[in-house]
């Protein structure tokens, strides 16, 4: 007889859902602060300063 | 069935599913390249190209996953269902193709492999600690081999219980792939919508999955055995059979399909098809055999087998009706392709 095999999946789902959730969200906390250009010496700065 | 091996059993349905499916890849290809171009010009084709396959083939790996719940919330997905494999090589071809372009495009022109590059090298421009390109190629190894084993042969030959489980994994994959997009692209393309987009994804089909469970927790928890009888067990009353309509349950974790028949015969069978594992319960009462839901398996309702030439035959159980009209199923499964004399109402 095969085991029955739905509740393998909403075990999996129980704990893939929160799991793939938590990566996306650590990730786009995470993310890299990519550095911002600074304006040359006597030029009008373009941006924002840091 | 299994009277013979075909590359692809085509039929009518499956040639207009496959024409759409593809149809729609190219399209959204298209599409999406098409206004890549507009929109960014500076941007090359070949990481369009990449962009929009690696687009292509999530988005597809969440409808696959989705149409499993559906079909159980809404019988009308069924058909889907029937060809969700076709769906799951397509989306391999596009994930290969997006890698193929990935390792072209980064890791070529060095001394190292391109595949070892792909683990150790970051193109140069690292984004985060974290190895995102090895968590794709990781996931498209999974995908590989669900790919290449996809076909009957495999099923038949690795028996449909370690065939499922194996391609189980595709939730491995899913959530390396989620880190993959979450660790690669999400780090420089940091619009919220991307994440949201990923996120609704995420969220979407892990409400699917559980509301689908949920809406059927009656067939899929346990039958409360009596004590009055040690071998057989109350699974129903005689008034909640409908004629020619199988009633699931499941005692002992083994799945059941009941049946009422022919005016007053009663049959109980496993519920879980010899094929895939589907479910049988869930199926349709046709020409005299219980069909699976999935791909249209049938089995006799007096003795679980399948009507000739083909050789599939399922568990079948002893049935009997007390004098209290309930209906009481053995609690032991006799020997697949058994035959078992119905009860009468």
């Amino acid at each position: 007889m095969q085991r029955y095999h739905r509740k393998r999946h909403r075990l999996m789902w129980l704990l893939l859902g929160p799991l793939a959730l938590i990566l996306l969200i650590y990730a786009a906390v995470n993310r890299p602060q990519w550095p911002t250009m600074q304006a040359s010496p006597g030029e009008a700065p373009t941006q924002e300063a840091p | 069935m299994s009277a013979s091996y075909k590359a692809v059993g085509w039929n009518a349905f499956k040639k207009r599913h496959d024409v759409v499916l593809i149809l729609s890849v190219l399209l959204f290809l298209a599409i999406f390249i098409g206004i890549g171009l507009l929109r960014q010009p500076k941007l090359t084709l070949e990481i369009l190209l990449m962009r929009a396959f690696a687009i292509a083939a999530i988005t597809l790996l969440h409808v696959i996953l989705a149409i499993g719940p559906l079909a159980r919330i809404d019988r009308r997905w069924l058909p889907l269902l029937y060809n969700r494999r076709h769906l799951g090589v397509t989306m391999f071809v596009l994930a290969l193709a997006h890698s193929v372009l990935a390792i072209i495009t980064y890791h070529t022109g060095s001394d190292l492999h391109p595949i070892l590059s792909v683990f150790v090298s970051d193109a140069g421009a690292r984004m985060t600690a974290v190895p995102f390109q090895a968590l794709g190629f990781l996931a498209l190894v999974i995908l590989f081999i669900m790919a290449a084993t996809s076909h009957d042969f495999w099923l038949t030959n690795l028996t449909a219980p370690v065939w499922k489980t194996l391609h189980m994994s595709v939730y491995v994959a899913y959530v390396l792939l989620v880190g993959h997009v979450a660790f690669g692209v999400l780090q420089s393309e940091t619009a919220a919508l991307n994440t949201t987009l990923m996120g609704a994804g995420i969220l979407g089909l892990t409400g699917l999955h559980l509301f689908a469970a949920w809406s059927q927790r009656n067939i899929d928890n346990d039958i409360e055995t009596t004590a009055d009888d040690s071998e057989y067990a109350v699974v129903c009353r005689v008034a909640d059979l409908e004629e020619n309509v199988p009633l699931g349950a499941s005692l002992h974790g083994e799945r059941l399909a009941l049946l009422l028949y022919e005016g007053n015969k009663v049959s109980c069978v496993s519920g879980v098809c010899q094929h895939q594992n589907g479910p049988l319960a869930e199926g349709q009462f046709k020409y005299g055999c219980l069909t699976c839901p999935w791909h249209g398996y049938q089995y006799k309702p007096h003795d679980g087998t399948s009507p000739e030439p083909f050789t599939e035959k399922i568990p079948t159980f002893d049935v009997k009706i007390d004098d209290q009209d309930r209906v009481l199923v053995r609690k032991h499964p006799n020997p697949a392709g058994t035959p078992v004399e119905p009860a009468l109402i």
